[in-house]
């Protein structure tokens, strides 16, 4: 008679997976064989990776080592536990957070499910904040590593991969990468021309071809012009939404040629692949003209345009044109990042993309500036032996979370004392103008959502009043969710909010700053009590 | 083509080769012999030793319902998890408890994964909140442990609530 205690342990490893963790451990008090299979390193360890080993940016190194699975997942557990009713609870402090920071990277797939799946708008922002702090230390520190390293030593995607930790979309955009180099490296190993490739520089040309064919594949080419694939697509679905230099796409090709056994280095103009068929052991790759037409040089032909534009010292000229790029000259570059804001404007692109849109919200065009910034000038105050304070300052206002530790990377640097501006202005909406006291019947109430006549969709978190000097006449300012300031005059309420509209507000990092969420019937977002003792005529 | 299954206890059942290829290991094993659909009459004979007859009759009967359906890919293992037993499968899976057994162990050897996916969250759901002392008393499973030693492994194991 087959009995439930046959079942084997793959078909086991089945049930559990649709089964609570509370009934897994009672199957395991049943009787010695349910003990003996339940408890076992097979069953647990899928358990482990599907809840703590979800996103890119966790040590896989840790997984494979961990002991007993079963210990570690209880470990976790109930870490995970405690902290959710630290930062559900009231009474969460600023203090609270700064002390889970500090356990670092376990509490990331934590952070990812709180922010995604809770109700309460605040605890949203709270578990993001958190979840951002902690990349953005481990993005610095390890890019301090980086920059550490003896110059030379080649800097890729490993660099962009830590860039990308300081993107609020990153556990998003994260698995659309990976997708994309699946399918280029996939495309590139069955082409038949691969096996005809005698030198590495026709693998690198086979790359940046199936580079452009992804790219199509992806993006339907009939409504969109070469040129502009060339200039966005990889970066839009690739790199993310990055206006960074062609140094990118460099990055992009020379990471793919790494899993060819293909050695290149980065510099201002080409990607040099090392090469023992070319002169000097190197070719010299050039997008100048676009992605979709590399040219290839050697350096005896790069010679004689070096010679023309700088005949005195043309030897000196070819050096450093052709210098291969230290990790601190392409974090320096990168640090200048423009986010391709106009791009996403442009309505027909927005209406084509769906899918993209999905992945990254409009919030994060704000939300790139901020997090560039932050990353900009912590490495400028870094390497430079006089700090500016005001600069740090504004810093720890606009990151609270973080304050604890620009305290430790500032602390040979500055005397600035982050956690108290960190404390004073957590919460704190800061308005330059002058509050008054409006007498009922604004137009507006706090929390609407509202139409700019640009088009942006916003929320309205905030208002004062500004008297022009001279005229004496008082003018009501609104301030929006995104930061914008606006007259009563170029906004209107918007009765009817689309299903997605309201999703990307609900993402929009701070909005969980002033609303704790939103309320169906009255079609507005329901503010915090401090809000609304701050605004009890709005 | 046709495609004559033999279960452990001898028996034979002929069914089309778009059926039996809903098992894994048999389509598999007719890939292997190639594709020869325009003859007719040839025959191929699969002996699978570890299914008795009735169990494989009952396999192959959802195997011909499920003939035409487009289940999610293998490695999509999120929404293979999520997705509720349909209607038909949970029908079809309301057997006494060996019988059910069987036909998971017989899905798991024939490597149909959408059939076995069904039979482990109907075990699953039979699990679901209960206490250990119920789920003895539903799978009829006897407690060897000594008072003493279920009382350590409870104590050991209380430490999840409700996830």
């Amino acid at each position: 008679m087959v009995s439930l205690l046959d079942l084997p342990l793959e078909v086991w490893e089945n049930v559990v997976s649709s089964i609570s963790i509370r009934d897994l451990l009672s199957l395991c008090c049943v009787n010695r064989i349910t003990n003996r299979m339940l408890t076992s390193d097979d069953i647990w360890k899928p358990l482990v990776a599907t809840r703590w080993f979800v996103t890119e940016d966790v040590d896989w190194t840790s997984f494979h080592g961990i002991v007993n699975y079963m210990q570690y997942y209880k470990r976790r557990h109930l870490l995970d536990t405690r902290v959710e009713k630290i930062i559900q609870s009231e009474s969460f402090t600023l203090e609270q957070g700064w002390r889970l920071i500090a356990i670092g990277g376990e509490l990331v797939p934590l952070m990812l499910r709180m922010r995604k799946n809770s109700d309460n708008l605040y605890t949203r922002y709270v578990a993001t904040s958190i979840l951002e702090a902690i990349r953005r230390i481990q993005a610095i520190k390890s890019m301090v590593e980086l920059l550490e390293r003896p110059i030379g030593e080649v800097v890729h995607e490993s660099l962009y991969d830590r860039l990308s930790l300081l993107d609020r979309a990153y556990d998003r955009i994260a698995p659309y990468r990976t997708a994309m180099i699946k399918n280029i490296v996939g495309r590139v190993r069955r082409d038949p021309r691969l096996i005809d490739c005698v030198s590495s520089t026709e693998v690198v040309l086979l790359i940046i071809e199936a580079i452009c064919k992804e790219l199509h594949s992806v993006v339907d080419e009939r409504t969109y012009l070469q040129e502009s694939l060339d200039n966005i697509s990889i970066q839009r679905h690739y790199a993310g939404e990055v206006g960074a230099s062609g140094m990118i796409k460099y990055a992009i090709i020379g990471g793919l040629a790494d899993k060819f056994n293909i050695k290149c280095d980065l510099c201002n103009t080409f990607l040099i692949v090392k090469d023992p068929y070319f002169e000097g052991g190197k070719s010299y790759i050039s997008l100048k003209s676009g992605t979709f037409q590399p040219s290839v040089y050697s350096v005896r032909e790069i010679y004689p345009a070096v010679l023309r534009s700088n005949p005195r010292e043309p030897q000196r000229a070819l050096q450093s044109l052709i210098r291969p790029w230290t990790a601190k000259m392409a974090i320096e570059a990168l640090i200048e990042f423009q986010q391709t804001d106009s791009i996403v404007r442009e309505a027909t692109m927005r209406e084509r993309i769906v899918d993209y849109e999905a992945i990254y919200p409009r919030s994060k065009i704000h939300v790139m500036t901020g997090t560039c910034d932050y990353y900009a000038n912590c490495f400028h105050e870094y390497y430079k032996s006089r700090v500016d304070t005001i600069l740090l300052v504004e810093m720890a206002r606009r990151f609270p979370f973080d304050a604890l530790f620009f305290e430790e990377f500032f602390k040979d640097h500055s005397e600035v004392d982050f956690k108290q501006i960190a404390l004073e202005s957590y919460l704190q909406p800061n308005f330059d103008g002058e509050f008054v006291n409006i007498c009922p019947g604004t137009p507006f109430k706090l929390g609407q959502v509202v139409k700019h006549v640009s088009g942006v969709i916003s929320v309205i978190v905030g208002a004062y009043t500004l008297i022009t000097e001279g005229s004496q006449t008082t003018r009501i300012f609104y301030r929006l969710l995104n930061g914008l300031d606006v007259s009563g005059a170029r906004i209107e309420l918007l009765q009817q909010i689309p299903h997605s509209k309201l999703q990307a507000l609900m993402n929009f990092y701070d909005i969980g700053i002033y609303f704790t969420h939103f309320d169906e019937e009255r079609s507005l977002f329901v503010p915090h009590e401090r809000l609304k003792v701050a605004y009890d005529w709005l | 083509m046709s495609i004559s299954i033999i279960s452990s206890d001898g028996e034979p059942f002929k069914v089309e080769r778009k059926v039996a290829e809903r098992s894994v290991l048999i389509k598999n094993m007719l890939g292997d012999l190639g594709n020869d659909d325009d003859d007719d009459d040839e025959s191929f004979e699969v002996p699978i030793p570890n299914v008795r007859g009735s169990v494989l009759q009952k396999i192959l009967e959802w195997c011909e319902h499920h003939k035409d359906t487009a289940f999610p890919d293998d490695e999509d293992d999120d929404s293979r998890k999520s997705a509720p037993v349909e209607e038909w499968d949970r029908e079809f899976l309301r057997v006494d408890q060996e019988m059910l057994y069987e036909i998971i162990l017989g899905a798991n050897y024939l490597n149909i994964r959408p059939l076995l996916d069904a039979g482990c969250k109907v075990v699953a759901e039979m699990i679901r909140g209960k206490t250990p002392e119920e789920i003895r008393r539903t799978f009829n499973i006897v407690n060897d442990f000594s008072p003493e030693e279920e009382a350590a492994i409870k104590r050991e194991n209380e430490w999840a609530e409700d996830r």
